[in-house]
């Protein structure tokens, strides 16, 4: 996914950031702004974006969905995808370098681990907006729409479904994204989600 | 007698099988089912699967085996070892069936299938060495019980993964073993090695063959092949898929056909690979044609200069014409501090050496922790993967105790150096074999039974023994690095004469890399700097490979840059330029402007500091409480070493710093100052400790705690921010906090506080799913000591679930847990007294 490599970045906003350290971006002064910016510089030079993604046919059962190889019983997600009759599944991940360089601060420099933990956060959602985007587009192409994405710990959608994403897609043998026995996904900044692609006129929720 | 493969590799091209995904879907394999229970519950569909792939050409056939470990069968209802011995039955099956029915008669060989676990190595992941080392070590031997001919360990992405893969199958079986990877474009693993370092780690191991599968197409693999060859002495395997992938439909489908694939496989073929295959997507077409364009060609024969490469987890260094710096500062002879770290196990301030070392531009970093009354074993056994967690450089095992030498190079992720054998028999008989199983790269130092040679010629003597004794333990020239020995020119005058023949003649006469301990030249003299520094630029051009240097000596660094500049190793001298540029020199800036007698008969001292006006000192502790108040880290260390010289470090402690992280904290509890700003503060405060700690050192007292705290992740949990942040608050408030990591067990909690009588145990967890561990250590807390306090701490607690699962308190943040702290020990000393 190489196009993806650039524009992701653009998406990454201060007000995320903040949000992540506990802060609004209006009570962040200009010492906090500039020490960000350094840390955000450092961190984009770290990161090695992978990502992966499939579309698959979508039915709905009585109680529970199936999309492509996996069955999935959520009363939130059903409600977030109906109206569509494909959905993409997708997983990206920042790289294990990113989780190095926290790791490494964390034993040297908490505050900037802190910060660049939080730039990390905001980071793996700008990649993630990208990758909407460009699901947008491909769903365009096929004459849909896409509703907001969904990730397993939303709702009642649970993280059990987490090992079953991860083999569909097979995750960890194209970007590396594993699983720890708890259920946590390695490297930690890494995202799997549920992109609907709903058929036009579809009024339930519209997403602009 | 059982053919044995390494027999035919290069004599003829020998063709691997094709994917197996594709072929078991499309015989109606579920999603979500284990491919491997086909093995039994299939067993026909498995077997023409691989009769399918025989008769398009193929000479080995690995066995449906590849995700066969005890994580991922668990939940199968299939034993392991029925799982592989199916495997194999059905790829026996196979050949018997084309044999029978005619076919070619050629080397035909079933290969154990090994695939990666699955998990991420800790400490990122949650998979430990010895754990995989295990899982791979039981298919391995179920698989040669089970009658394969050799073991393929395939799909790696991890060089510390396949190194326990590779060791398992080594240590445990007899096969010959394949080891192929998986690259990206630029030819990195997922993990970060390139491809040089990881041929070097698998050579090193002892794999027989070794090459690039998966991931890639034949195009892609083609460029990799450039890298590749030229770096290894063993036969190259490429494995490469059908192209690149898209998705059609909800399916996954590759863009190159059959007879582009074998056209691009030929080149590949003439290129050097001898052994060639295919991954996901490739069907038996596309080894027909693979095998039809290779027909009667030969493998091209392959030239490889000898190279030598020392290698972490992801990056390679080589010992080359280009000289390497090998950082000295982690051993402790010599260095109270240091001394003092290892025994009361401060691993974060060695750990912070560390990277000092690689910030001021060391290649390699030398580890030693040889200390009277400490098991050097055990602490090479913690100390290199605390290492590796922070920094990339290789490291080099300094020990002359065999039995740490060999469990550091075990745990090593990479190839390291190891230092050091000499040319006493005893020395070679026992040194030998470990760099022998783990590939390391050895010291070899010129002293023998008779001594130190006081000669040139005695010294090159010994060297040339132990590069032979080597050769007879199948240990190449290249593999070893011989130390010419510095020694004293204060008690020897020839002493670096002699030393530096020796470079000369090891360098022109045995083609040997070479190394010294650079700073032993100048001991028991002044200004060692100056001496050291002169005597490397001499050493180096007489040969020097690597020195063992202080990195930070801006003296050394000077040495070191003007030599590659001035020899030819720094193109343009960029380098030089780059570390140079605007700085001044003594002339260029004016010695004039220097404060007069700063530079007088003291000269190399700084000046007194006894002089200081009140005003002045009190400028400057207010300048201290100002540095923490802003997070300024160099400023505080700074500020708290000219402080030192006029008052007392509990003055210090008492007066600024306590104050100003007072006043972070109300002003962060009160929302007024927000986390970054926080930790900055709790950072330039640790800097100010530190400079206490170092003064307390040096005169051989130590800072006084305020009592003991335990803080752990639970198991299963690997986010360890948050607990790192409340350690580091609570150790600038005072507390000796044992911080025991992440994924910690019940059992580690409970033996800490055994151990250490703390009566506050800090716990954190990140995820409802860990939650649950952290309720498992609470109660097993609770059974043994009922009386000692638990805090905890993580984003999916509240103060209720806290109560609920048992904790006696809630830290919504970091400052809270001080708080809490402040309340259970003013408590208990309040009971006391």
């Amino acid at each position: 996914m190489r196009e993806l490599e650039k524009n992701w970045q653009a998406r990454i906003s201060l007000k995320e950031i903040c949000r992540y350290m506990g802060m609004k971006e209006r009570e962040a002064d200009d010492s906090i702004r500039a020490e960000v910016e350094k840390q955000l510089a450092r961190l984009l030079d770290t990161v090695r974006v992978r990502s992966y993604y499939q579309i698959f046919p979508l039915c709905f059962g009585e109680n529970d969905l199936i999309l492509g190889p996996v069955r999935i019983q959520s009363r939130d997600l059903r409600r977030n995808l109906s109206g569509c009759d494909r959905a993409a599944l997708f997983g990206v991940t920042l790289g294990l370098e990113v989780d190095r360089l926290i790791y490494r601060l964390g034993r040297t420099a908490l505050g900037e681990a802190a910060i660049t933990d939080a730039c990390a956060a905001a980071a793996v959602e700008a990649v993630c907006d990208e990758l909407c985007e460009k699901l947008r587009e491909e769903a365009r192409r096929q004459s849909r729409e896409i509703r907001p994405r969904f990730s397993p710990g939303f709702g009642d959608f649970t993280l059990a479904y987490q090992p079953c994403l991860l083999q569909a897609l097979n995750l960890s043998g194209r970007i590396g994204v594993c699983l720890t026995d708890g259920g946590m996904m390695t490297p930690t900044k890494s995202v799997t989600a549920v992109v609907g692609l709903a058929q036009p006129d579809f009024g339930m929720f519209r997403v602009k | 007698m059982k053919k044995d493969i390494r027999d035919y590799l290069g004599r003829e091209f020998l063709f691997y099988d094709g994917g197996s995904g594709t072929y078991l879907q499309a015989h109606g394999l579920k999603p979500g089912e284990l491919p491997e229970e086909w093995n039994l519950t299939n067993r026909e569909a498995v077997t023409e699967m691989h009769e399918s792939f025989l008769k398009a050409g193929s000479h080995i056939l690995l066995t449906n085996t590849f995700g066969a470990n005890p994580g991922k069968l668990q939940n199968s209802r299939f034993e392991l070892e029925e799982i592989i011995a199916a495997g194999v039955e059905n790829a026996r099956e196979a050949v018997r069936r084309y044999q029978e029915n005619g076919g070619k008669n050629r080397p035909l060989f079933v290969s154990l299938d090994i695939g990666p676990s699955g998990h991420l190595m800790k400490p990122y992941g949650d998979l430990g060495f010895e754990e995989a080392y295990e899982w791979f070590r039981q298919a391995a031997v179920c698989g040669e019980k089970a009658g394969a001919d050799l073991v393929t360990i395939e799909t790696m992405s991890d060089s510390y993964e396949v190194k326990a893969a590779l060791l398992a199958v080594k240590e445990n079986t007899s096969l010959p073993v394949f080891v192929t990877m998986v690259f990206d474009e630029g030819g990195r693993l997922l993990t970060g090695g390139k491809i040089a370092g990881t041929a070097a780690l698998l050579e090193g191991l002892g794999a027989d063959a070794i090459g690039l599968n998966c991931g890639l197409g034949p195009y892609q693999m083609e460029k990799l092949l450039d890298s590749l060859l030229p770096v290894t002495s063993l036969p190259v395997i490429v494995n490469p898929n059908a192209g690149l992938p898209r998705t059609e439909e909800g399916a996954t489908v590759y863009d190159i056909g059959a007879e582009e694939f074998g056209a691009v496989m030929e080149r590949i073929g003439e290129r050097g690979a001898w052994v060639l295959g295919g991954c996901c997507g490739t069907t038996a077409d596309y080894i027909a044609a693979m095998v039809r364009r290779l027909k009667g060609k030969k493998p091209a024969a392959r030239r490889v200069q000898e190279r030598t490469f020392v290698t972490s987890g992801s990056q390679c260094v080589e010992i080359g014409p280009d000289p390497v710096i090998i950082g000295e500062r982690i051993n402790p002879t010599g260095k109270k501090w240091l001394k003092q770290a290892l025994l009361t196990g401060d691993t974060d301030r060695i750990l912070k050496e560390a990277l000092k070392e690689q910030e001021d531009g060391a290649h390699i970093l030398d580890v030693n922790a040889g200390l009277p009354g400490l098991c050097e074993a055990d602490k090479l056994k913690e100390l290199i993967p605390a290492l590796q967690a922070v920094t990339d450089l290789p490291l080099q095992i300094d020990t002359s105790d065999p039995k740490a030498m060999e469990q550091a190079a075990r745990i090593y992720n990479g190839r390291p150096m190891l230092n050091s054998v000499n040319g006493k028999k005893e020395s070679m008989e026992a040194v030998f074999p470990i760099a022998k199983k783990y590939g390391g790269v050895v010291v070899g130092l010129c002293l023998d039974e008779s001594g130190i040679p006081s000669s040139a010629e005695g010294r090159l003597k010994i060297a040339e023994k132990i590069i032979d004794t080597a050769a007879s333990y199948g240990i190449a020239k290249n593999q070893i690095v011989i130390d010419a020995l510095a020694l004293t020119v204060s008690t020897e005058p020839e002493s670096a004469n002699v030393t530096l023949a020796t470079l000369k003649k090891v360098r022109e006469e045995l083609g040997a890399a070479t190394v010294l301990g650079v700073s032993n030249i100048s001991f028991g003299l002044p200004a060692r700097e100056v001496l050291n520094a002169s005597f490397f630029a001499m050493a180096l051009q007489n040969g020097l490979s690597c020195g063992i240097i202080n990195p930070s000596s801006q003296a050394m660094r000077d040495a070191y840059d003007s030599y590659r500049a001035l020899c030819g190793h720094d193109k343009n001298c960029s380098d030089f330029i780059a570390r140079n540029a605007g700085r001044k020199t003594a002339a260029a800036a004016g010695i004039t402007d220097a404060p007069a007698g700063a530079l007088s008969a003291a000269g190399r001292k700084q000046a007194p500091i006894e002089g200081f006006s009140r005003d002045a000192l009190e400028e400057q502790t207010g300048a201290l409480y100002r540095a923490i108040e802003k997070g300024l880290s160099g400023d505080a260390g700074k500020c708290t070493k000219t402080l030192l010289s006029s008052l007392s470090p509990l003055d210090i402690i008492d007066g600024e710093l306590i104050p100003a992280l007072d006043a972070v904290g109300k002003g962060f509890e009160r929302g007024t100052l927000f986390l970054p700003q926080l930790l900055m503060s709790a950072d330039a405060a640790g800097a100010a400790f530190e400079e206490i700690r170092a003064f307390l050192g040096r005169s051989g007292q130590t800072q006084q705690k305020k009592g003991t705290i335990i803080l752990a992740t639970v198991k299963g949990d690997i986010h360890d921010i948050g607990k790192n942040i409340v350690k580091a608050l609570l150790d600038n408030y005072g507390y000796d906090v044992r911080d025991l990591g992440k994924d910690v067990k019940p059992e580690t909690v409970v033996n800490a506080v055994r151990e250490s009588r703390a009566p506050l145990v800090g716990l954190s967890a990140l995820m409802t799913t860990t939650v649950v561990s952290m309720e498992e250590t609470i109660a097993l807390l609770r059974a043994d000591f009922p009386e000692v306090k638990i805090m905890v701490g993580g984003a999916v607690l509240n103060e209720e679930y806290a109560a609920r699962i048992g904790a006696d308190f809630y830290g919504p943040d970091a400052m809270a847990s001080v708080r809490y702290a402040e309340e259970v020990f003013g408590n208990l000393n309040g009971a006391v007294r």
